[in-house]
């Protein structure tokens, strides 16, 4: 019998009889796992689905959209175009020594402003969205699901979806192209001061180059995959909230996983819609300019 | 005369009619057998140990949660026959109190009462704020409170700003989940009085889940007792007492006693034995 000062300790699994037994644990265990993973799957789809269904079926009030849309994205603004400044002069800093190597130090600008509008660009300004942004929505909605508030919605007779999720979907996926711009731009800025009036790179040929290089087509492949991560990062950070578990542990593990999920998920649409846009362009324009 | 039966008949209805409700959760099941009948205008408390499903019970009563077996009716209508949608509209003829107000954090007191309103009417704005500061002075609070957020209220305070906002639509069925949990004494028998005033002044249906005695005792007609589920043998029934407050008092059953006269008995033997001690 423990005293008042001992604390239990839990029950440790039984370590397996029998090479078999292992075996078998660990193949539940996969199964456990696998499971987990469909009903995860399961439930999102079913969310999301909801979310499309009151999306489509009336509007969110203005009173609900504008602090959405001023919480996305006029706040989101300064931390997004600091960074797109810095990657842009990082880019600069760390490509600089590699092309003068080849004499070519003019052509800086063509291949960083490429890497900035078709992948930094948005990849870094949603993933500067998810931990600003999708974090704090699970941590909000979290907070709200703990503490009954969405249960009073739903008691109240107010959709808790389309009152909460469907304002914040639509600020982000109307936003983060918008905020996609805004890095490019910096990214590029940055990028062209630090080559320009740091390095010394020829004005004239480092835009011509990019001029050249650089077309509206790459423009819209970073702002079209920007709306996909925008949608992903309102739909895991929203689900990762009304899926909470109780108490601040719970709260700060939604937070956490909108981010970390958020994260995944824009690299893997990234990798995805590359690989299927890539295609699109190579299929519509085969003869595009290439760098050397 | 015709009008007469009527009133007579609306008043004595059932406004409620559960039939053999089963809640589980996973393996958990809480709500077993549940058979109840709560008339239009009634005041009952529904009393029992804490985990006995009586949240449980109120939450399914509004459909945040789904049974797992029997039905609920609400004023003859089966809550599992309707869609979302419906039971949205459904849901605009409950008001519910929850245990800890539930009020939002990021809008003011006056926002709060507001929102079912500026929700579910299309009343000008002038109207809204009218209704919002008469349903705050009916709960005993001054113009002072309009600007504040919850998390600057009291217990008590948060608990009467969710009473009036549960009170702005004028609601058929009231529920509350433990309305005086958490208060001192006097501030507990402010809120009893305020649900016998909410009574005496709005004709509504009103569900009280409650620990405390006292408040049963106030302002209850009728009290209901649930018993947990894991610790009933299969053919007893969840629910071990159904009477007034007065016959709570004569009860024999040893269960009901122990509950009302807050005595462990053998209470604290089973959890001993039940933690191997």
């Amino acid at each position: 019998m423990p005293t008042d000062v001992e604390i239990p300790i839990p029950d440790r699994p039984r370590p397996p009889r029998s090479l078999l037994e292992g075996t078998a644990n660990q193949v539940a265990d996969i199964g456990a796992f696998v499971f987990d993973v469909m009903i995860g799957a399961y439930n999102f789809t079913v969310f999301t689905l909801q979310m499309f269904g009151w999306l489509f079926s009336r509007l969110p009030r203005r009173g609900t959209l504008l602090p959405s849309l001023y919480q996305i994205g006029v706040l989101s603004l300064p931390v997004v175009a600091l960074t797109g400044t810095f990657i842009g002069m990082v880019l600069a800093v760390q490509s600089f020594a590699q092309f003068r190597m080849l004499n070519m130090e003019t052509r800086m600008g063509a291949v960083i402003n490429m890497s900035l509008v078709r992948e930094l660009g948005p990849v870094l300004a949603a993933t500067m969205l998810a931990g600003r942004v999708g974090s704090a929505m699970a941590a909000e909605l979290g907070t709200m699901r703990v503490t009954e508030q969405i249960d009073a919605l739903t008691a109240m007779g107010t959709n808790p979806i389309h009152y909460l999720v469907v304002p914040r979907f639509l600020a982000c996926l109307l936003l983060i192209p918008a905020l996609t711009i805004m890095a490019d731009f910096m990214g590029v800025e940055g990028a062209a001061r630090y080559s320009i009036d740091f390095l010394g790179v020829d004005q004239h040929h480092y835009w011509e180059n990019s001029r050249q290089f650089v077309g509206n087509f790459d423009m819209f492949v970073g702002v079209f995959k920007s709306l996909f991560f925008g949608a992903a990062i309102a739909l895991i950070g929203c689900h990762r909230g009304f899926h909470c578990d109780p108490g601040a542990e719970g709260v700060g593990r939604a937070a956490t996983s909108a981010f970390v999920y958020s994260f995944v998920a824009i690299l893997l649409i990234d990798l995805l819609l590359g690989i299927v846009l890539d295609m699109f362009y190579y299929a519509f324009f085969p003869a595009a300019p290439s760098l050397f | 005369m015709v009008n007469a039966l009527r009133h007579h008949d609306a008043s004595t209805s059932p406004i409620l009619r559960i039939e053999r409700l089963g809640v589980r959760f996973n393996r958990n099941q809480v709500l077993r057998e549940v058979n109840l009948t709560i008339r239009r205008g009634e005041t009952v408390a529904i009393i029992g140990e804490s985990g006995c499903g009586k949240t449980v019970l109120l939450k399914t009563i509004i459909a945040l949660l789904k049974p797992t077996e029997g039905t609920v009716h609400f004023d003859g209508q089966d809550l599992a026959t309707l869609d979302e949608k419906q039971l949205t509209s459904q849901r605009i003829r409950y008001g519910f109190l929850f245990q800890q107000a539930a009020l939002f954090d990021s809008m003011t007191v006056a926002q709060n009462v507001a929102f079912p309103l500026r929700q579910h009417t299309t009343k000008p704005e002038s109207e809204v704020q009218r209704i919002v500061l008469e349903h705050l002075a009916e709960v005993g609070l001054a113009h002072d409170v309009l600007a504040r957020k919850p998390a600057e209220l009291s217990g008590g305070m948060r608990k009467r700003v969710g009473l009036a906002r549960a009170m702005v639509l004028e609601p058929e069925l009231i529920l509350y989940d433990e309305p005086t949990t958490g208060l001192d004494p006097i501030m507990a028998d402010v809120i009893n009085e305020l649900m016998l005033r909410t009574r005496r002044q709005h004709p509504v249906t009103s569900i009280i889940v409650t620990h405390d005695m006292r408040t049963a005792r106030k302002v209850a007609d009728r009290v209901i007792m649930l018993f947990p589920s894991n610790r009933l043998k299969p053919e007893e029934p969840q629910i071990i007492f159904d009477g007034s407050t007065k016959q709570i008092e004569a009860s024999t059953d040893r269960r009901v006693q122990q509950f009302v006269h807050g005595e462990a008995g053998e209470r604290l033997t089973e959890m001993r034995q039940h933690n191997g001690d």
